[in-house]
């Protein structure tokens, strides 16, 4: 079975009839056929079983409020291992990027948490081999080009996909986007993974990349105010919107080459918004800001 | 004689990735997920104390050096941003030969 995502190509081996369906009734939107694969495929996942499961609590993968799967790095094996999942990756030169997921019961698999989370996962290995990143952000498109907004949860990345949506603008996602190289900058692009606006943004933007005219540190606070933030600063308060990987510490020196790039190329402003901030009012400042950049 | 703080060799902790961005500097501790942005002044000082051991005393020497400032002044400079570094777990202190991580 072969999935699609960021214009990547996933090929998902071993999965039983069962886990077919189920994947194909969860994640059907990915699902690509023969015809379609025009592109090399770019990591093969073999689905596994796990002898026994996990067996610890959700609690003890909770780091800062947040599900973070323990990463266990030896050589260039990757192993994570979820609440109720274990998934390798093969890290090295070698195209299409080797990896597995395993399960303990052969359901499991195809929840929107396993594959999901396995998916997320592969995306931020993926776009490092880019160069590139997967960063937690609300995505909007202006006159067609993309602006980046990043923020840990409950800044206000779902409140503002809203406010978008509300004004007429495209949103990429609430969740997390990625930003990858291109010919001339970078591009935003969406991904099939979103927060709390999931219903609203089934019928958006889909699979679609765009110029990637800023990345915004969000934050809450009045009055609604833009400032340029200094590369070094930029790089930091970036790193920790990098998911997965920025805990994998033989990734940080891929992850910090590939941020440094990013804040030398695009600018990165911080960015205090209030509640009752209009969108237009918050890109305003936000455009004044880049253009004065 | 007891050792004073210039005295005591010291170098950036194992647990410790910086990089070089624009004039500055981020540091990562790998423990503890910590990122720490350092001045072009406090970049100049952690490369040299992620090049080997050294002292407060040679940074002092190297700060005055490299900015063109009068060396009491580097010395003050410098142990205000080792004590922060200290506070922040990123430094090796070395006692007779054995690394002591303050960790």
């Amino acid at each position: 079975m072969s999935l699609r995502l960021a214009g990547w190509l996933i090929e998902v081996e071993n999965l039983s009839a069962g886990q077919q369906a189920m994947v194909a009734a969860e994640f059907g939107g990915l699902a690509t056929t023969n015809k379609q694969r025009t592109r090399q495929v770019t990591a093969i996942c073999n689905a596994a079983r796990l002898g026994r499961p996990v067996g610890m609590p959700l609690e003890s993968f909770a780091v800062n409020g947040e599900y973070a799967p323990r990463v266990v790095r030896d050589g260039s094996l990757v192993e994570i291992t979820g609440f109720n999942s274990v998934v390798l990756f093969e890290r090295g030169p070698r195209q299409p990027l080797l990896c597995s997921l395993a399960v303990a019961a052969e359901d499991e698999l195809a929840s929107p948490f396993v594959l999901g989370t396995f998916l997320r996962t592969l995306l931020a290995y993926l776009a490092l081999d880019w160069r590139g990143v997967l960063l937690h952000c609300a995505g909007i498109l202006h006159h067609g080009r993309a602006y980046l907004f990043a923020a840990r949860s409950n800044v206000g990345k779902t409140t503002l996909g809203r406010k978008a949506l509300a004004a007429g603008f495209s949103v990429l996602s609430d969740e997390m986007n990625l930003a990858l190289p291109c010919e001339g900058g970078y591009r935003a692009c969406s991904v099939p993974f979103t927060g709390e606006l999931r219903r609203e943004l089934q019928s958006g933007v889909d699979d679609g990349c765009f110029p990637l005219g800023g990345v915004v540190l969000l934050e809450q606070g009045q009055p609604l105010s833009a400032s340029h933030v200094r590369p070094a600063m930029a790089v930091a308060g970036l790193l920790t919107a990098c998911p997965f990987v920025n805990c994998d510490t033989e990734e940080l020196p891929a992850l910090l080459d590939a941020l440094t790039h990013l804040v030398s190329c695009v600018s990165v402003v911080r960015l205090a918004v209030g509640r009752d901030d209009s969108l237009e009012e918050v890109m305003g400042t936000l455009l004044r800001c880049c253009e004065h950049g | 004689m007891a050792e004073t703080w210039h005295d005591v060799t010291i170098r950036l902790s194992g647990r410790v990735r910086f990089r070089t961005v624009a004039e500055e500097g981020v540091l990562v501790h790998l423990r503890r997920g910590q990122v720490i942005v350092v001045s072009r002044v406090g970049l100049v000082i952690v490369k040299a104390l992620a090049q080997g051991a050294t002292s407060a005393a040679a940074l002092a020497e190297l700060v005055a050096g490299e900015f063109q400032v009068e060396l009491g002044q580097a010395r003050r400079d410098v142990e205000a941003f080792l004590d922060q570094l200290r506070a922040e777990e990123v430094l090796e202190e070395i006692n007779a030969g054995a690394a002591t991580a303050r960790e």
